[in-house]
C-alpha cells in the first residue's frame, strides 16, 4: 500500500547557509522590506565596484579627501566664500591653472596654498561656467563674459556690444564660442568662426549669429548650458534648457545649424552636466537623464540612469531649495559620476557607476560641496566653503574619520513565511589598516522590530586595497584578505536587517562577500 | 553557588536559544516573556504532575475550636498525606473519604475529641465535632504545597527547584519547550538532556525524581522508599501512591 507523504511543518531542518555576493548597487524601487537582496538599501561613504579579478560587485569604502588650498579664501572674495565654480585651465605650454569662482571674484591657485583673486567686483555668490577657446580662458557668471590669457591678463571677452552681456553658460563647439543671455533666455549666441574676442566677433547674420529657440519650442524656456553631442562629425550641439533639450546639427558651413530634435526632459542644473562614457547626462526632475549619442549617425536616444533609485532621487531633489546649485562631475578613473544635492544641512553626493550601470553609493563629507572638477590628471576637485578639496585621496576626510555604512535590504533567505534563526556570520573582507568592523542587525517580526544588536570585530590584518597587478600572488593565496566570523548571532525573525559599519579613522574596508548560517523555524 | 535567580535563568535560556540577554525582568516581552511563562509552567508540570517532591513538603496544623465543625484548607496546599493526621501529638486521626464518612455517620452532630477527619469542599471536617476538651488543641499532618514560582517583580527571586537542578533540568526543560514552540530542530538536543535519549544520555528529570521524590505510601504498612541518591525501580513517576 503506498504511503502518503505529508509535508512537515518545517520544510527543512538543520543549519542552512545563505551567501551574499556580486552586489548590484543601490535599490530604492520599493521600501527596504521588498528590495532584492543582491542590492543595497544604502551605502554610505562606500560604493559597489567590479572586482577586477572576479568581475563580481564588491562593497568598498570610499577614499578620503584633503584640502587643496591650505589658506582659506581671503577678503578679495567678499564675505561669501562658497566656491561655485572649480575649473582646470590647460594652456598651450602644457601648464595648468586651477580656477575658482567664489563670493564676488574669480580666483587662481598660486601653485602653493592660496587662491589669489584675479577678477573682483563681480556679483556675489552666483553660479558660473568656464571654457577654453584658443588658449584663452572664458569665464561667465551672469555679468559680461571675461577672459584670461595664459599670462594671467583678465579682460572682457570682447568689446562687441552684440556679445551677450549677462551670460552664465558658455561652451565651445565647432570653432565657435556659444553663450547664453538670461535677458533673452531662449536665444543661443555663437561667435564668428575661430574668433570670440574681436571687436566684431559677435556681430553679423552669417558667420556669427543666434538660434532662436522660441521658434522651435512650444513653451517658454531658459538656456542653462550647451554641450557637443556627437553625431556625424561631432556636429550636434545640445542646447539644454530648463524644460527642453534642443539638438541642432552643424552644416557644412560652421555657421549653418539645422534644428534636429528636442526632448522634454527638464534640466535642473547646468553645473551637474557631464559626459559619462559617451553619454551626456544631467539631472532632471524625475531622473538622471542620459542622452545617448551616436558617432555614426544623428540617431538620438534618451535614457534614465536612475531607475533603481527613482524614489530616492525624487526625495533628494525635492529637498533642494535651488536646484541650479546641484553640481556633478564624471570621474574617469573610477568610472563614477558624482552628483551633489545641496540639501540644507545635509549635502549628499550620489555616485553612479558606469561599470555597474547603477547608482552605487551615497557619500557625505564634513564639508559642503558646491562645485566639482575633474583635472586632466584624473584628480577630482570639489569646491567648498573657502577651500577646494581633493577627493578620493588618503583615508580620512582631512583628518576626520570616514563613516562607512552598508545597509542591506530585509533578508528573507528565500522564505517570507517562516522564522529564521541566524547563528553564524562569516565574511571575506580586506582592510587597509587595523579597524573595528561593526555588524548591526535586527529583525522584523510582523509589525514588531526587535532591538538592534551589534557585533564588533577587531581586524588587524592589513593589506593594500588596490593591487597594481591583476595577477598579484596575494590574491591567489588569499593573503591580504581576512575571513571574519561571528558564531553568536542573536535573535530570530522572519527577516533580518543587516548593516556593516566602519568609522575607524585612517582605515578602509572592502567586503567581498558574506554568509549567514541559519536554522529555519516554524511560523510561531 | 546558589540558586539561580529569575534573571539568571531567563538569560541562561535566552543564551540557549540564541537571543539577546536582558537586564531586568520588568516589562518582559517577546521571547523573554515566553520564557518566563514557560518557566512557571514547567515548575507546575514537574511538581504538580506527576507527583510530590521533597521541596514541596510541609507540616500543617489545624487549631481546633469547640463546637466548630469545619476548618478552611490552606490555599497553598495541593495534596496531603492521608496517614499523617495526629491529634495533639497524642493519637492518630483516621482520614475518611467523604463517601465513607457519609456511609458510616448518618447523624454527625456528636461533640467530643475528634478521632477522624475528612475533607470536603475546601474544608477540613474533624469528627466528632471538637468539644471543650479539644478546644485549642492541634491536629497536625503532612502535606505538599504548590511550588513557589517566579514573579517578574523580583528579578532576584528563586523558585522551589533545588539548587543545581534549576540550571540544568529547569533551564533545559524550558529551552526544549520554547524550541518546540519555535519548531527549531535543535529542540531534540534539549529533549535528550531532560528526558534522556534512551541510550547513553541520562535525563535530568529522572535524576531529579530519584533524588527528590517523596516516599510513596502504597499501603499503610508498606513503604517503598528509594535508597539515598538512587531511584527505586518500583517508583513509577506517574504514581500518586494512593
Amino acid at each position: 500500500m503506498p504511503v502518503k507523504v505529508v509535508s512537515s511543518v518545517i520544510p527543512q531542518r538543520g543549519l542552512q547557509h545563505a551567501l551574499f555576493q556580486d552586489f548590484r548597487g543601490l535599490n530604492r524601487t520599493s521600501d527596504r522590506l521588498n528590495a532584492p537582496p543582491d542590492f543595497l538599501y544604502d551605502l554610505l561613504n562606500g560604493y559597489v565596484k567590479k572586482d577586477v579579478r572576479t568581475n563580481l560587485g564588491i562593497i568598498t569604502q570610499r577614499d578620503g579627501s584633503a584640502k587643496f588650498n591650505s589658506v582659506i579664501l581671503g577678503s578679495d572674495y567678499g564675505t561669501t566664500k562658497k566656491i561655485r565654480v572649480t575649473f582646470e585651465a590647460k594652456w598651450y605650454g602644457g601648464s595648468t591653472d586651477i580656477i575658482i569662482r567664489a563670493g564676488t571674484a574669480w580666483g587662481k591657485f598660486d601653485g602653493v596654498n592660496t587662491f589669489n583673486a584675479i577678477d573682483t567686483g563681480r556679483s556675489d555668490d552666483v553660479l558660473g561656467q568656464c571654457a577654453m577657446f584658443k588658449n584663452e580662458l572664458i569665464m561667465v557668471d551672469g555679468k559680461i563674459p571675461r577672459k584670461m590669457t595664459a599670462a594671467g591678463a583678465v579682460s572682457n571677452l570682447s568689446a562687441d556690444a552684440n556679445m551677450p552681456q549677462d551670460s552664465d553658460a558658455v561652451w565651445v563647439h565647432r570653432n565657435k564660442v556659444w553663450l547664453n543671455s538670461p535677458a533673452n533666455p531662449m536665444i543661443a549666441y555663437f561667435c564668428k568662426t575661430n574668433n570670440a574676442n574681436g571687436d566684431t566677433a559677435w556681430t553679423g547674420a552669417t558667420d556669427a549669429g543666434t538660434l532662436d529657440l522660441s521658434t522651435v519650442l512650444p513653451v517658454g524656456d531658459r538656456i542653462r548650458a550647451y554641450r557637443t553631442y556627437g553625431g556625424v562629425d561631432s556636429g550636434l550641439i545640445a542646447i539644454i534648457c530648463d524644460k527642453y533639450t534642443v539638438i541642432y546639427a552643424a552644416g557644412s558651413n560652421t555657421y549653418e545649424f539645422t534644428f534636429l530634435q528636442y526632448f522634454p526632459t527638464t534640466c535642473l542644473s547646468g553645473n551637474a552636466m557631464a559626459y559619462v562614457g559617451n553619454d551626456l547626462v544631467y539631472p532632471s526632475r524625475d531622473c538622471l537623464t542620459s542622452l545617448i549619442q551616436s558617432y555614426t549617425s544623428n540617431a538620438l536616444q534618451v535614457n534614465p540612469l536612475s531607475n533603481y533609485i527613482t524614489n530616492l532621487w525624487r526625495t533628494l531633489e525635492g529637498q533642494v531649495s535651488d536646484t541650479t546649485q546641484i553640481s556633478g562631475v564624471f570621474n574617469h578613473k573610477l568610472n563614477h559620476y558624482y552628483i551633489t544635492f545641496p540639501i540644507s544641512g545635509n549635502y549628499q553626493t550620489l555616485v553612479y557607476s558606469a561599470d555597474i550601470k547603477n547608482f552605487v553609493g551615497r557619500w557625505t563629507y564634513p564639508f559642503e560641496i558646491y562645485s566639482w572638477c575633474e583635472r586632466t590628471s584624473g584628480v577630482i576637485l570639489a569646491g567648498s566653503d573657502g577651500y577646494v578639496y581633493t577627493i578620493n585621496t588618503g583615508t580620512t576626510d582631512d583628518g576626520t574619520a570616514v563613516s562607512f555604512k552598508a545597509a542591506m535590504p530585509a533578508l528573507y533567505f528565500g522564505d517570507a513565511i517562516h522564522y529564521k534563526k541566524p547563528i553564524e556570520f562569516e565574511g571575506l573582507v580586506q582592510v587597509s589598516a587595523g579597524l573595528t568592523f561593526q555588524i548591526d542587525y535586527w529583525y522584523g517580526l510582523a509589525a514588531l522590530v526587535t532591538d538592534k544588536q551589534t557585533i564588533s570585530i577587531s581586524i588587524t590584518t592589513t593589506s593594500s586595497l588596490w593591487d597594481v597587478s591583476y595577477w598579484d600572488e596575494s590574491y591567489w593565496d588569499t593573503q591580504g584578505n581576512t575571513l571574519v566570523r561571528s558564531p553568536d548571532i542573536l535573535g530570530r525573525g522572519k527577516m533580518v536587517f543587516l548593516e556593516f559599519r566602519n568609522s575607524t579613522s585612517g582605515s578602509q574596508i572592502t567586503i567581498f562577500w558574506f554568509r549567514l548560517g541559519f536554522v529555519r523555524e516554524g511560523v510561531n | 553557588m546558589a540558586k539561580q535567580t529569575l534573571l539568571q535563568l531567563i538569560n541562561k535560556i535566552l543564551s540557549n536559544i540564541g537571543e539577546a540577554q536582558i537586564s531586568s525582568t520588568t516589562g518582559l516581552s517577546g521571547m523573554s516573556l515566553l520564557i518566563f511563562n514557560t518557566l512557571n509552567e514547567v515548575l507546575y508540570e514537574i511538581f504538580d504532575n506527576p507527583g510530590k517532591y521533597q521541596p514541596c513538603e510541609t507540616n500543617c496544623t489545624l487549631t481546633l475550636t469547640s463546637n466548630v465543625a469545619s476548618y478552611a484548607v490552606a490555599t497553598d496546599i495541593f495534596d496531603f498525606d492521608r496517614d499523617s493526621f495526629i491529634y495533639n501529638s497524642e493519637k492518630e486521626i483516621v482520614y475518611y473519604t467523604p463517601q465513607r464518612f457519609d456511609r458510616e455517620y448518618k447523624k454527625a452532630t456528636d461533640t467530643n475529641v475528634p478521632d477522624k477527619i475528612y475533607q470536603f469542599q475546601g474544608y477540613w471536617r474533624p469528627y466528632p465535632i471538637p468539644n471543650t476538651t479539644a478546644h485549642g488543641k492541634l491536629i497536625t499532618f503532612r502535606a505538599w504545597k504548590f511550588p513557589t514560582i517566579y514573579s517578574t517583580a523580583t528579578s532576584t527571586g528563586t523558585s522551589i527547584m533545588p539548587e543545581g537542578f534549576d540550571i540544568t533540568l529547569l533551564a533545559d526543560y524550558v529551552t526544549w519547550k520554547v524550541m518546540v514552540y519555535k519548531e527549531n530542530p535543535q529542540a531534540q538536543f534539549y529533549y535528550a538532556k531532560v528526558f534522556a535519549d534512551g541510550r547513553n544520555i541520562e535525563g535530568s528529570l529522572d535524576k531529579f525524581i530519584s533524588l527528590y521524590r517523596s516516599p510513596d505510601l502504597s499501603d499503610r504498612s508498606i513503604f517503598v522508599e528509594p535508597m539515598e541518591n538512587q531511584r527505586s525501580a518500583s517508583t513509577p513517576r506517574t504514581s500518586q501512591g494512593y
